[in-house]
């Protein structure tokens, strides 16, 4: 089961299962070393360590304060649950996306889908353009070259209207 | 016919021959004089046969067997030039007929020769039409046959044009056009097939396992 989305959101940075396993890793990482400070009794007051774009994108949609052990935990367990759980859709495109388009299409993925949708790019050169969609267990072929094999009556009507003419 | 009289000429020849030697021997033999000395009953008979001694006597007779071997020659002579022109006719008869004869048999032969030849030629002819009616028929069947599997053949090409055609204009305007459409132009159109699906989309994660 999906993670509610009122417990915390995702960015629109985080895009794919990678993304989210990476930040599983980077907060585990953040909550060893912050650990290992609380547990040290250190004097010098607790410094924040630099942490990757994609959780600072996290901490800033979600509000976050990671020096929280509580939060920390929140956190880890949020990913580890979208990580395991979130849904994700394959989609293939005929060129390699640019961010800007990623980050308009898991706008809308995430406010029409779900809130932890998550997405595999895919490569497929040879559909000219539009996407091919694989969810669990669906696939969908919106590419230009379903399109025309549609219209493949209409183009040998026409075909055949030239022919005669 | 001509065979006949030749075998009659020689017969005749040959009895005039031996009456002649006949005559020869018996006047030779009646004029001897052993004979006449027997006979000489009287002297008479004796004067007469010493006269007729006398007459015939061996020129004369000498004479005489030369006549009669002018005549005899002449008489071979005469049939030998009668035999002679005889065997001519004869022998141009014998032509003659040989040449009608061989001419006819010539003829027949020939003509025999002419009607098996014609047989022949008129089987030859019947064989031959037979052959060229059955390949006629067969060129008609080939004919039909190949027109047959070329409006097959017609047919399974514009099948198989129209069935590839779509996919080689599809093919083309996809490698042509596809490469120059930005994703970012594509947006709209995705989002709204994705808009078009997003039940099925939702109900598919929802329910997936």
């Amino acid at each position: 089961m999906a993670p509610k989305p009122t417990e915390l959101t995702l960015p629109l940075l985080v895009t794919s299962p990678v993304d989210v396993g990476r930040l599983v890793r980077e907060v585990e990482a953040l909550d060893n070393s912050l650990m290992q400070h609380d547990v040290g009794g250190a004097s010098e007051p607790l410094k924040m360590p630099k942490t990757s774009l994609l959780l600072d994108a996290m901490i800033d949609a979600n509000k976050l304060v990671l020096t929280d052990p509580t939060q920390r935990r929140r956190v880890l367990l949020f990913l580890q649950t979208v990580h395991t759980k979130a849904p994700v859709i394959h989609i293939s495109f005929s060129a390699d996306p640019a961010p800007a388009f990623i980050e308009k299409l898991m706008t809308w993925l995430r406010r029409e889908i779900s809130a932890q949708v998550l997405i595999t790019v895919g490569l497929q050169p040879n559909i000219g353009a539009g996407c091919l969609v694989r969810t669990t267990n669906k696939y969908y072929d919106f590419s230009l070259r379903q399109n025309f094999t549609k219209n493949r009556a209409l183009l040998m009507e026409k075909l055949r209207e030239v022919a005669v003419v | 016919m001509t065979i006949w009289w030749l075998y009659l000429i020689l017969t005749l020849l040959a009895a005039v021959g031996t009456a002649f030697i006949w005559l020869i021997v018996k006047v030779g033999g009646g004029t001897s004089p052993t004979k006449a000395a027997k006979n000489g009953v009287n002297s008479i008979e004796e004067a007469a046969d010493a006269d007729v001694e006398h007459i015939f006597n061996e020129d004369f007779r000498e004479e005489l067997r030369n006549r009669g071997r002018l005549h005899f020659e002449k008489i071979i002579g005469e049939n030998a030039m009668f035999l002679q022109q005889d065997l001519r006719l004869t022998t141009s008869q014998l032509n003659e007929y040989m040449k009608t004869e061989i001419a006819s048999k010539l003829k027949e032969e020939f003509k025999k020769y002419e009607e098996s030849i014609m047989d022949a030629k008129q089987l030859a002819i019947e064989s031959i039409q037979k052959t060229n009616a059955a390949i006629d028929e067969q060129r008609a069947q080939m004919g039909q046959a190949v027109q047959q599997e070329m409006a097959s053949a017609k047919q399974q090409l514009v099948q198989r044009f129209e069935q590839n055609m779509a996919d080689i204009i599809n093919h083309y305007v996809i490698a042509a056009v596809g490469n120059q459409i930005d994703l970012n132009d594509q947006l709209e159109y995705i989002l709204a097939d994705l808009e078009a699906n997003k039940q099925a989309i939702i109900e598919d994660i929802t329910n997936g396992a």
